[in-house]
Parts: C-alpha cells; sequence; structure tokens
C-alpha cells in the first residue's frame, strides 16, 4: 500500500514537472526560425534584391524607405542604413554556429560608410571564384542583425549557386543570370538578444 | 627500433612538372615553379579548365622538408610456414610537401600543385602476414594503419575553432578532432591479400586490394576533408593472373585487372575499369628467377 502510494505520488510528480516545463518553454518561444531561398540578380551592377527579415522580398521601388533591412546583388551585401539607404539597419559577423549561438552582441553592429566600405566584407563570408560565379559560404560565419525595427536576427548562408532567371542550376561556360541563395534566420520578436 | 630525420629538397616533379594526362584525358599537375594564377585564368577562358578554387591562392615557392622519426620493427617467424612482420612508426614533418587540388577540368577531373604544410606528423602501423599452405599454395597479407594531420589545425580542433557541414549546402557545426581524417589523399586503412599457386613452371594468384575513404577536396572552406562529398569512396579491387615460364627464359603472362569493374573517373583515374592483358618476357639474367 505504502509502495503504491510512494509510485502515485511519483507519477504526480513527474506529470507536474513534465507539463511545468512544457508550459514555460511556450512562454518563453518568441523566437521565429525559417528557411529561405530567394533568387538575386547575378550581375554586379543593376538593382539589388531588398529583403526583410519580417516580411520578405521589398519592391525596388521602395528602396528609398525603411521598409528593408538588407540588400543583395551577386554577392555584395548592403545594410539599410547610413550610406545605404534612410533606415536604421546594422549588422556583424561573428563566428558560431546557428543553434548554439544564443545571445546577440550588445555593440559592434557596423554600417555601411561609402561605396568602397561596406560593413559586410565579402571575403568574411565566402569563398569566391570571380570567374565562374561560384560562391562556396565558408561554414561557422554567422551575419547578426539589428533589423529597422529594432530587433535582432541571427542568420547562416548556406548556399549560394549559380543559375538561369528560372533558378535552374547553370555550370560553366553558361553565364549565370541570377544567383539562388538559401540561408536560415530566427527573429527575436520581443526585441531582446537572446535567441 | 630505429630513429631517423630526414631533408628533403621540393624535387623535379613538384617545383618544374607541368603534366596533362591527355591519355586519360584527365588529371593535370603544375609544379609550383610553372604554375601561375594568370595562367590558370587563360586557360578558363580557352575552356581548357571550368573553376579555380579558391586553393589557387596558396601556391608559393616551395620550401625544402625536414622530417624526423621513430620506427619500431618486430620480425617472427613462428614456423617455417608463417612469418610475421610488424612495424610501428610516428614522424613529425617539417614542411610537409602536400599535393593540392587547385582547379577542376571540365569533365571534373582535377588540377593539382603543391603546397608546405608547416607543421605535420604520420603515425601507423604495417602488418605483414605470410603463410604457406601445403606445398604449392601461399597466402600474403599487409595491412597498414595511417594517421596524419596538419598540427596547427589540430589546435584549432580542440579548441572549437573549426566549424564545417555535414552535407553540402547544410548547417554549420563544430568540428571536433574525430571529424578529421587524414591528410589529403591518404588512406586510414590499406588492406591487401594476395593467394598464389606455384607449381612446376606455372604461377598464378589472385589480389585483392582494399583502400578506405580519402580525402579529396574542401567544400565549406575550412582546409580538409570532413563531409562525404569531399572524399573519394573506399573500394575494393581484384585482380588476377596467371603465368608459364618456358625454358627458364620466356614468360608468358595473362591477367584480368580490376575483376568487379569498379570505376571512379573523377579520384581514380589510373583505373580503367575492367581489362585484361598479355604480356611476353624475355629474361635475360634469370639465375635469381630459377629454381
Amino acid at each position: 500500500m505504502k509502495r503504491m502510494k510512494l509510485a502515485t505520488l511519483a507519477l504526480v510528480t513527474v506529470v507536474l514537472v513534465a507539463s511545468c516545463k512544457k508550459d514555460e518553454k511556450e512562454v518563453v518561444s518568441t523566437t521565429t526560425v525559417e528557411s529561405k531561398t530567394i533568387l538575386v540578380n547575378g550581375a554586379s551592377t543593376g538593382n539589388f534584391f531588398l529583403y526583410s527579415f519580417e516580411n520578405g522580398q521589398v519592391l525596388n521601388s521602395d528602396s528609398a524607405t525603411n521598409k528593408w533591412d538588407f540588400g543583395i546583388r551577386f554577392e555584395k551585401i548592403i545594410v539599410n542604413s547610413n550610406f545605404s539607404g534612410p533606415g536604421t539597419a546594422k549588422v556583424q559577423i561573428v563566428d558560431g554556429t546557428f543553434d548554439a549561438y544564443t545571445t546577440a552582441p550588445e555593440n559592434g553592429y557596423l554600417v555601411d560608410s561609402s561605396a568602397t566600405d561596406l560593413a559586410v566584407v565579402g571575403s568574411q563570408w565566402y569563398n569566391y571564384d570571380p570567374i565562374n560565379r561560384t560562391f562556396a559560404p565558408k561554414a561557422g560565419k554567422l551575419f547578426i542583425f539589428k533589423s529597422n525595427s529594432g530587433r535582432h536576427i541571427k542568420m547562416e548562408m548556406l548556399t549560394a549557386d549559380p543559375t538561369d532567371d528560372n533558378g535552374n542550376a547553370v555550370v560553366p561556360p553558361t553565364r549565370p543570370t541570377k544567383i539562388k541563395y538559401t540561408f536560415r534566420q530566427a527573429i527575436q520578436m520581443n526585441g531582446a538578444r537572446n535567441f | 627500433m630505429s630513429f631517423g630525420s630526414g631533408f628533403k629538397a621540393p624535387d623535379f616533379r613538384q617545383l618544374y612538372l607541368d603534366f596533362i594526362n591527355n591519355a586519360a584525358d584527365s588529371y593535370i599537375i603544375y609544379g609550383t615553379e610553372k604554375f601561375s594564377y594568370q595562367r590558370l585564368q587563360q586557360e578558363l577562358t580557352t575552356g581548357f579548365i571550368t573553376q579555380i578554387l579558391p586553393t589557387a591562392n596558396q601556391i608559393v615557392k616551395l620550401k625544402p622538408e625536414q622530417s624526423n622519426g621513430i620506427n619500431i620493427g618486430l620480425n617472427k617467424h613462428f614456423c617455417k610456414q608463417l612469418k610475421l612482420n610488424t612495424n610501428i612508426y610516428y614522424n613529425k614533418i617539417i614542411n610537409l610537401i602536400q599535393y593540392i587540388e587547385i582547379a577542376r577540368r571540365s569533365n571534373g577531373a582535377p588540377v593539382y600543385s603543391y603546397v608546405n604544410i608547416n607543421n605535420a606528423f604520420t603515425k601507423g602501423s604495417e602488418l605483414q602476414l605470410q603463410y604457406q599452405l601445403k606445398k604449392h599454395w601461399q597466402v600474403e597479407t599487409n595491412y597498414q594503419y595511417l594517421k596524419s594531420g596538419d598540427i596547427a589545425i589540430q589546435e584549432q580542433l580542440k579548441q572549437g575553432k573549426v566549424y564545417g557541414r555535414n552535407t553540402v549546402g547544410g548547417s554549420a557545426v563544430v568540428l571536433k578532432n574525430n571529424n578529421y581524417q587524414n591528410l589529403q589523399g591518404r588512406s586510414k586503412h590499406l588492406a591487401q591479400i594476395k593467394v598464389s599457386y606455384t607449381k612446376n613452371n606455372y604461377l598464378f594468384y589472385v589480389r585483392g586490394i582494399y583502400r578506405s575513404k580519402w580525402g579529396v577536396t574542401d567544400l565549406d572552406g575550412n582546409g580538409f576533408a570532413n563531409m562525404e562529398a569531399e572524399f573519394a569512396k573506399e573500394n575494393v579491387i581484384f585482380n588476377l593472373s596467371g603465368q608459364k615460364t618456358f625454358k627458364n627464359k620466356y614468360q608468358v603472362q595473362i591477367g584480368l585487372q580490376n575483376l568487379t569493374n569498379y570505376t571512379d573517373p573523377i579520384n581514380m583515374t589510373n583505373i580503367p575499369g575492367i581489362n585484361g592483358f598479355i604480356s611476353f618476357n624475355y629474361l635475360i639474367n634469370n639465375k635469381n628467377n630459377s629454381k
């Protein structure tokens, strides 16, 4: 009888602890994690693909607004603030893996200062062959953004493949017209720095 | 037991070779003195090669290689029929000369050149067993275990500072020491078994050669092979041969190579698939060969 009581008590405790844990998780979970694939201009001139972490692609007619966070064209990344736009977005590149990186830095975010002095330096995050236009994003490089809405975002570039206008992979000697990027992003919706 | 130290200047091949394996329409080797980035770019515009890899920027003047090592060997005859040779070794090498892939051709075949690795090691063991089964049969097995590495990369791995991917386009992960296999081009396991039959003037044998996977390229920017796509696959090759000697002077040999028709046209250009051969030899001085 005593044994049975103990067993019941143990069972109740387990249920309580388990349900508590579950509740806690639901409260803290304000981070949204998504995988994205975008098809961007594959030439070194012309329009940037403008991107908002919360709303996805932004039309180029809105380039003079703070609707977009970063722009990407070929291998070049610009951030919407200072030299490149009217917004307040900033970025820095850190070492780490997407899942294990849980707290965004407080300081150290960069802006574009001029056309030749951009916040994101290409050699930091990819190995690139300029003639074939093939990329290999380096493993272990994370982009930490502070968006126009003041939210912290971590982003990991996964692939950057040369393609035609329809997103079909091309190999030399066919010249690519687009670059297909895939990446993962996590947004902390409540404005805190943890993911 | 022996200790040794060595000094190896870059050889002609590593400095001046300008080798294109046209017969197999396959790999190319450029000695470091023959290499230039401009030349690769020119070859790219003519379509001779299709991709320059980031490693092409690492090619500089080669320094001589210096090594220090220890070697312990044991040979034992258990009985008249059974012989065992074992060997274990450790070598520390400064400026190890290592070939690397620097570009790719249109058919996917590699273009190689050479670099120095500041601090490297090789260690391993070798085991050889010979067994005379009855009068005419002999079995010979060889096994080699090899562990080698770039000491600088291994230090960074220990500190958790090296990243990589497990699949092409997969998420990056922190790599551990056990993700580092070997220097490029080297297998951890090599094994060979040969069964032969000798009678009068006849010799027949079948030989199986196993090679475990080996690193061939780097796709995630960390400088070594860690994901499957960066390795050549493990494989076994079987060869079969028969030979007859006439009048202690003439030899006729026929054989079949690569019985299972294993091919890997990108990484094993020297293995063309199943093929047969016949050869005739005339022995000029066969005192050592005659029984």
